[in-house]
């Protein structure tokens, strides 16, 4: 054997590989790759819904090899945050993504991801609700009847065919052929509540996880009107895994925010929103980026005291969504702002998380709230609380949170009823929570209040609503100060996700009283330490409305 | 000097003197009835979204019955007055003009009104004592609300100051 002709065949082997990788893209290389497709703002069942759901249902089963399908939405969507998130991805993961420009090209590229296709009826707005159910057990396409062209030219074959099988049925008689079918074999750690919008309209950007996560899809009521549609959403929760998850929404048309979350809290469930929430089947599987960890713009230590002036005081909150609203609208970094953080992701959406985070700015503070997800405490039964508890501070940690929000809608709202909390709610409250700094209560106005060791709890003066007139929104606060006489008055504003940061500073510039605007962990520690507020918490002979249709 | 008419002339006077207080008694029972909030002439009412007044005027009984609507949630406030008290006690059922604000009707929801008809029965005007409790205990508000009739009995003007708002409140009603 001649050494060195062997030597030298192998340095022109070396070498040759060497040109062919240098030859493929540095990107196709190494870089994560995906496809991105835009929806659009048509959403009814006569215009773009039946394309976008077959899409949806590519996506959850596209991505249950790995993220490979992004979507992006209109400038009308709920979540405004699809394109920037997007952005985030290639800059800091790394990622590459592939323009999809029609459905025919999402088919041609994905479709080997289903087994078949099911069929929806557009005449029976509930079968396609049904359709996803089917599409995540079946791994099925879900397609309306014009759609059955294209998804036979991409090799696809009828699995299930629901056309003519509900006409006529009310919800309950639908649903319960569907629970004899399909609900063995479902998920119970995951069922889907694709409420939202109704009528000839559904905005299902929910879809894709469900199918992803093999979920149950409904729209069942919680209404005490609708005894059958009830009698079904019971045996539902009751056959859920304790603490699992009940995400999307409830349905505008038969029954209440207040009625759904006060029922998923008496079981101790997780109620994770919106039904418009997108791309959780990507989004779940894009982790953190090298050597990132959550770091809060923290104003105070925790065990810091921080004694007041005789002045007021004014914190600012947003709960309604961090990815909603106000976060991409210009403004923001101009006031202190806290914003409620959505603890479930850490699990199901953390490279969302990252996003907020990185984009923070020093006003930016980020809050926890009483639950690992959107939970009433009033309802939760006692027994459920240390296991509940458990799994929101594991997650408060993780974010570096130390301040904490709570909500309970179970007895009112901000117009009637109440939404106060009783003495032993606070107690598990701050039993369950030593290491929380302070806590705030309420959505609109609320009334419960107490100071333990200097922990303030502080419930929301003042909602400021996104059609408020500016020069009412002023005389509100000032009236806010002509009734609470006594300095330090610490005044908690809860700004609506549609209120800019722009708007909320014209606001505050136009008091006659001087009125510092401070961050919410200072304002906090400063509450617990001049408590100028009564205690209370919620009255026996307070009023009770259980937000009824 | 004497004065002597004749039974034509006492009758004349007689339905001139009816016809005289005809305007008073005819504006008061003019506020009976629904009244309608018109928004585009008002001040804002968020959050509620409707509003109505129902006014009963029987003799010195006036009751009047405000109702807050918006978005499935519903409340009201009534009360009756006697007219022919200066000043009276009356129990409502909470106090819903500003519900986005952290005040609430303290006070064990108790009012006291001070009412009377004005400009020829064409304004009723309450002067309302009341305590509204917030973060920081009780607190004792003055309402002066005037209830203005147009001349033509179709609109009602609802013209209200609050010792603790420095903006007056304009609100405009039609009749239903």
């Amino acid at each position: 054997m001649n050494i060195r002709s062997t030597f030298l065949r192998l340095i022109t082997t070396a070498l040759t590989l060497a040109v062919a990788l240098t030859a493929i893209p540095r990107s196709d290389a190494e870089q994560p790759h995906a496809y991105v497709m835009q929806m659009t703002d048509n959403w009814l069942i006569e215009g773009d819904l039946p394309e976008q759901a077959m899409l949806m249902s590519l996506q959850g089963l596209a991505n249950r090899n790995g993220p490979t399908l992004y979507l992006e939405y209109g400038p009308k969507w709920p979540w405004q945050i699809t394109k920037p998130l997007r952005g985030f991805y290639e800059d800091t993961h790394g990622y590459q993504f592939t323009k999809l420009e029609t459905a025919q090209a999402a088919l041609d590229a994905l479709a080997s991801s289903a087994k078949g296709y099911v069929v929806w009826d557009k005449e029976v707005r509930t079968s396609l609700i049904v359709a996803f159910t089917v599409s995540g057990l079946e791994d099925a396409l879900v397609v309306s009847e014009d759609l059955i062209p294209l998804a036979e030219a991409a090799g696809l074959k009828m699995l299930v065919d629901l056309r003519n099988e509900f006409r006529g049925m009310p919800d309950h008689e639908i649903y319960q052929i569907a629970m004899d079918r399909y609900w063995e074999r479902c998920s119970r750690d995951i069922v889907i509540w694709m409420g939202g919008h109704h009528g000839s309209r559904m905005e299902p950007g929910m879809a894709d996880w469900g199918i992803y996560r093999k979920a149950f899809f409904t729209d069942l009521s919680h209404n005490p009107k609708h005894t059958e549609e009830l009698a079904l959403t019971n045996k539902i929760y009751r056959e859920q895994n304790p603490q699992s998850y009940v995400m999307g929404w409830h349905s505008y048309k038969k029954d209440t925010e207040g009625q759904q979350v006060a029922m998923t809290s008496s079981y101790g469930l997780r109620m994770e929103g919106l039904n418009t929430l997108p791309n959780i089947s990507f989004n779940s599987q894009i982790g953190f980026s090298e050597g990132f960890v959550f770091k809060n713009n923290h104003n105070v230590e925790p065990d810091e005291v921080v004694i007041p002036e005789d002045k007021v005081y004014i914190a600012l909150i947003q709960t309604d969504g961090i990815g909603i609203g106000a976060w991409t609208k210009p403004g923001r970094g101009k006031l202190p702002y806290s914003w409620g953080m959505a603890l479930s992701w850490v699990d199901f959406s953390p490279g969302v998380l990252e996003y907020f985070y990185a984009g923070a700015k020093p006003n930016d503070y980020f809050i926890g709230y009483s639950f690992p997800s959107y939970i009433y405490p009033k309802p939760v039964p006692d027994s459920a609380y240390p296991i509940l508890q458990s799994e929101t501070r594991r997650l408060m940690k993780a974010l570096d949170l130390r301040v904490m929000d709570t909500m309970d809608y179970s007895e009112g709202n901000r117009h009637v009823g109440n939404t106060d909390l009783t003495k032993n709610v606070v107690d598990h409250i701050y039993n369950g929570y030593p290491d929380v700094i302070g806590f705030t209560n309420g959505y609109g106005s609320a009334r419960t209040y107490d100071n333990r060791d200097g922990r303030a709890m502080i419930s929301y003066d003042y909602y400021l609503g996104s059609r408020r007139p500016k020069a009412e929104a002023i005389a509100d606060l000032e009236e806010l100060m002509a009734l609470n006489t006594k300095r330090p008055y610490f005044l908690l504003m809860h700004v609506r996700e549609t209120s800019s940061i722009d708007t909320v500073a014209e606001i505050l510039g136009g008091l006659e009283e001087s009125a510092e605007v401070v961050p919410l962990d200072v304002f906090l520690k400063m509450a617990g330490q001049a408590q100028t507020y009564k205690t209370r918490y919620k009255q026996d002979d307070d009023p009770v409305v259980r937000n009824p249709l | 000097m004497k004065l002597r008419m004749n039974p034509l002339k006492k009758l004349l006077l007689a339905v001139a003197l009816v016809g005289a207080c005809l305007p008073l008694t005819h504006a008061e029972s003019d506020f009976n009835g629904r009244w309608l909030f018109d928004p585009e002439m008002s001040t804002a009412l968020d959050p509620w979204s409707t509003m109505a007044i129902a006014i009963d005027v029987q003799g010195d009984e006036v009751s009047i019955t405000r109702k807050f609507g918006g978005d499935k949630r519903n409340a009201s406030e009534s009360m009756m007055l006697d007219m022919s008290l200066p000043s009276q006690v009356v129990e409502v059922e909470g106090w819903w003009d500003n519900r986005h604000i952290g005040a609430y009707i303290g006070g064990d929801k108790k009012q006291t009104v001070a009412a009377k008809w004005l400009d020829e029965g064409r304004t009723l005007q309450l002067n309302i004592d009341m305590i509204l409790e917030t973060a920081q205990g009780e607190s004792p508000v003055r309402v002066l609300r005037e209830m203005r009739l147009s001349r033509d009995g179709q609109t009602l003007r609802v013209l209200q100051l609050r010792s603790s708002r420095n903006l007056p409140i304009v609100r405009v009603f039609r009749k239903q």
